[in-house]
């Protein structure tokens, strides 16, 4: 188990190497910014697929509604760049709403931001397995699988360490801004020379499900309003990483969020420009007239790389690899943000200890096996498909965009409140302008996405939040409640037991309880006796023939076992040799065997072990374990120490494990041998 | 004084008293006794089965022993502990009838055979208390007939 962990993970690193693992702007860009960038690659493709349901007329609001979104994202960006200098300790959202607005809003945070990360490497995923099946159609029957496997893959680097999956994530994203570039420039030069780009979509027609006039028609624009906003998704994630750069933390932070909007919305402007040049008709597939029945419509950006670049053309499959290759590395981003929240919230309290510290390679690793294994259980459940997923995944990012820059607003107000210097109240107050549109804006959407969403799929999200929410405050208050019941009051003394009756467990006279017996006499109790079962008389009679000729001088109690149990006797004795003194406590003494082999532990000790836990719960009673540690054992502590040191055993074995013992303490017992190295004994 | 002395004690209970009792028994509804069967303790069972063998016996519930009296029980024995040889020679038991516990040590014996747990005995002595534990020490004792004799 060991071996394997390390062969997969790597070595572990101390926790003085925590300054390496932080990130310069030019590798932050790619690690933080991949998720908003990538969800470029499926915002356009939203918008025209919701259109389609008026027909293709529909499609010229596209301009309008790509405009729109654009400008949102401007203003989010903007905002969050307030967030990200006010709080640069990586709380992100949670801590914003936390420290202005509450503990009750802030926790609803955290559970929007969980199920957003979680739905974030979902649909990421999902999208890149998809884009990979439009370059090459063979794939498209594998999906799920492939899905899940790039999950596992994912969640793999991440085990490995924050640096490593640094690197390795981007370059690829480099080269998808660049591919992206190129057939934008391109695109458009061919348009102003003269050469029209025609996709393979454009004969297509698409069958309009419905009318659409009036009330009717601004709902539906409404919700492609909406769907377009899958492209903000990602923007919050660097306010959760800002430890994760390099000091300056805030400043560095502020000006990779602005690199990213700005070079999100270009690209986001050009793949929908392009997209409308070159009539890209996307609608499901059963509403498109014209499809070769069995075939998968390719997503939008590839019909507009293959328009622009020409259908063999090697750029196309270039593209689309580093579409589907930037997908699964947004997937990464909510591997950087997730972790860090709950380790955040475990830290308060709302989630369980585990999750609180850092692993072997400096990465939350409990975190991370938490949201890879939700997203498996997503794609599985959605069968990777994105359009479904998306549903789920925009009520979360706003959700958590309108209480962070509520509680931005809130926040400039403390500040202002307490702040004399004229210069420092004229950024404030721009700043706390900024976070109000922003909230505005963020506000109505929230309302739109949720009654346009709500039946299509939000309502999961809808019931998941407040559950998630209800389980974390009820963590919260168990621990509560448990640390108060630990604490010792003011005048507490401690006062030491009165008596201490001693009595080893034993069924047959050989080392273990030989060892237990005289472990017990040296810690000298009021009274000790050993016990034994009557479950074999005659074996009982050995035990007791035995006990005399080796003269031991303790008492030996044989109890009696009607029903032919071990466990029940011995607990009912225990519970009789409690006296009426509330100080007086029982002693349980159990030989107990260690073996080297998983597969011998569970041969031996099953009986002990269900002593022990019945004992557990005796109030006054107190069970130690006296180890005998076998052969096997004394072997694979051998072998683990000569790995270790690397070499034939060098400095001295294992001294301390006692198998050796003190000797001419216990009559007739022999000196076993220490099975591998030879030592002056 | 050993012989005479348990043998005379009249029962505690009359025969009218018996009867009653054995008809309040059969008066419980059937179900009512199937329930309590099913849902005693092991403990319990075996308290129910001990206090028949008390009737039968002609002994009386240690719980209503009075104390420094000389007493007939009837029980099985929970534990015997055997001291060690460096010490005093003693054996000593903890015999259970179903309402309560007594020790029953015998001075000057290391062990005594048919003297085991589980056994049912029938003894004769003179109950004491020991530092708040009912006592016996050396009564005269009936081994009960057990299944490996």
């Amino acid at each position: 188990m060991g071996m394997t962990k390390r062969v997969l993970v790597g070595q572990p690193m101390r926790s003085e190497l925590l300054g390496e693992a932080t990130l310069p702007k030019k590798i932050a860009l790619p690690v933080f910014a991949s998720d908003a960038l990538s969800s470029v690659a499926y915002a356009t493709e939203e918008i025209l697929l919701v259109l389609s349901a008026g027909g293709l007329a529909f499609f010229h609001f596209t301009w309008y509604i790509a405009g729109a979104v654009g400008l949102l994202m401007l203003v989010v960006v903007a905002s969050y760049r307030q967030n990200v200098h006010a709080y640069p300790s990586g709380g992100g959202d949670y801590e914003v709403a936390t420290t202005n607005l509450g503990p009750r809003v802030g926790l609803t945070v955290a559970s929007a931001l969980m199920v957003d990360y979680t739905l974030t490497v979902a649909v990421s995923v999902s999208s890149g397995v998809a884009n990979l099946a439009s370059a090459i159609p063979s794939l498209n029957s594998h999906v799920v699988l492939i899905a899940v496997l790039v999950i596992a893959v994912i969640t793999l680097m991440n085990l490995r360490g924050v640096r490593e999956s640094g690197t390795a994530f981007a370059i690829p994203t480099y080269c998808f801004i660049g591919a992206v570039a190129i057939m934008i420039i391109w695109g458009l030069s061919r348009i102003v020379f003269g050469h029209p780009l025609v996709s393979e979509s454009a004969n297509y027609q698409i069958k309009a499900t419905g009318t659409y006039g009036g009330l009717a028609l601004s709902f539906l624009l409404l919700r492609a309003f909406a769907s377009g906003c899958t492209a903000l998704t990602g923007v919050e994630a660097i306010s959760n990483g800002v430890p994760a750069f390099k000091p300056p933390k805030s400043k560095n932070a502020a000006t990779t969020l602005a690199l990213l909007g700005g070079i999100a919305v270009t690209m986001f402007a050009g793949v929908t420009a392009l997209a409308l040049a070159g009539h890209v008709h996307a609608a499901d597939p059963g509403d498109l007239v014209g499809l070769p029945t069995g075939q998968t419509p390719r997503t939008v950006i590839a019909q507009v790389a293959r328009s622009v670049f020409g259908g063999g053309s090697p750029l196309f499959y270039l593209l689309q690899f580093f579409t589907a290759l930037i997908l699964v590395l947004a997937a990464n981003t909510a591997f950087n943000g997730f972790p860090v929240l709950a380790s955040i919230l475990s830290r308060d309290g709302y989630l369980p200890k585990q999750l609180h510290t850092r692993g072997d390679r400096l990465a939350f690793s409990n975190g991370i096996l938490l949201l890879s294994g939700f997203a498996i259980i997503l794609v599985l459940a959605f069968k990777a498909s994105p359009t479904r997923l998306i549903q789920l995944y925009i009520v979360g990012v706003f959700v958590s965009f309108v209480c962070s820059q509520t509680g931005m607003i809130r926040h400039w107000n403390r500040k202002l409140a307490t702040e004399q210097d004229r210069a420092k109240r004229r950024l404030m107050l721009r700043s706390r302008t900024i976070n109000a549109i922003g909230a505005g804006f963020t506000g109505v959407v929230l309302a739109i996405v949720l009654a346009t969403k709500f039946v299509k799929g939000a309502w999961i999200v809808v019931v998941a939040m407040p559950l998630i929410w209800l389980v974390m405050r009820g963590i919260q208050r168990h621990y509560q409640s448990v640390a108060v019941e630990l604490t010792p009051p003011e005048d507490f003394k401690v006062t030491l037991p009165s008596n201490n009756h001693a009595i080893v467990l034993i069924s047959k006279l050989h080392l273990p309880a030989l060892r237990a017996i005289g472990y017990a006499r040296a810690t000298r109790p009021t009274s000790l006796e050993a016990v034994i079962v009557d479950l074999d008389t005659t074996e009982v009679d050995a035990v007791r023939r035995d006990w005399e000729a080796r003269e031991i001088p303790i008492p030996l109690t044989v109890v009696a076992s009607p029903y032919r149990e071990i466990t029940r006797p011995i607990v009912d004795y225990v519970k009789r040799l409690r006296s009426e003194n509330p100080n007086d406590i029982v002693t349980v003494y159990i030989p107990e065997y260690v073996l080297g082999h998983w597969w011998e532990q569970l041969l031996h000790n099953q009986s002990a072990l269900r002593l022990k836990g019945r004992l557990l719960f005796q109030r006054r009673v107190v069970v130690a374990s006296v180890p005998y540690q076998l052969r096997s054992a004394i072997r694979s502590v051998e072998k683990k120490k000569s790995t270790a040191v690397g070499g034939s055993g060098g400095a001295g074995g294992a001294t301390g494990t006692g198998s050796t013992g003190s000797t001419g303490s216990f009559p007739g017992k022999n000196d076993s041998a220490p099975p591998v190295q030879s030592r002056a004994d | 004084m050993r012989a005479t002395d348990g043998a005379a004690e009249p029962e505690t209970r009359s025969p009218s008293d018996e009867a009653v009792a054995g008809s309040q028994r059969q008066r419980g509804s059937a179900l009512r006794r199937l329930f309590s069967r099913l849902t005693a303790d092991t403990d319990e069972l075996q308290a129910d089965h001990l206090q028949e063998e008390i009737r039968v016996g002609g002994a009386i519930p240690i719980a209503t022993c009075p104390d420094r009296e000389q007493v007939c029980l009837v029980g099985t024995l929970r534990t015997v502990t055997f001291r060690p040889r460096a010490g005093v020679p003693a054996l000593e038991a903890e015999l259970w009838d179903g309402t309560g516990a007594v020790s029953v040590i015998w001075l000057g014996r290391r062990q005594i055979p048919g003297i085991s747990p589980g056994r049912t005995i029938k003894l004769r002595g003179r109950i004491t208390t020991l530092q708040g534990h009912r006592a016996i020490y050396n009564p005269i004792y009936e081994l009960k007939a057990s299944a490996s004799d």
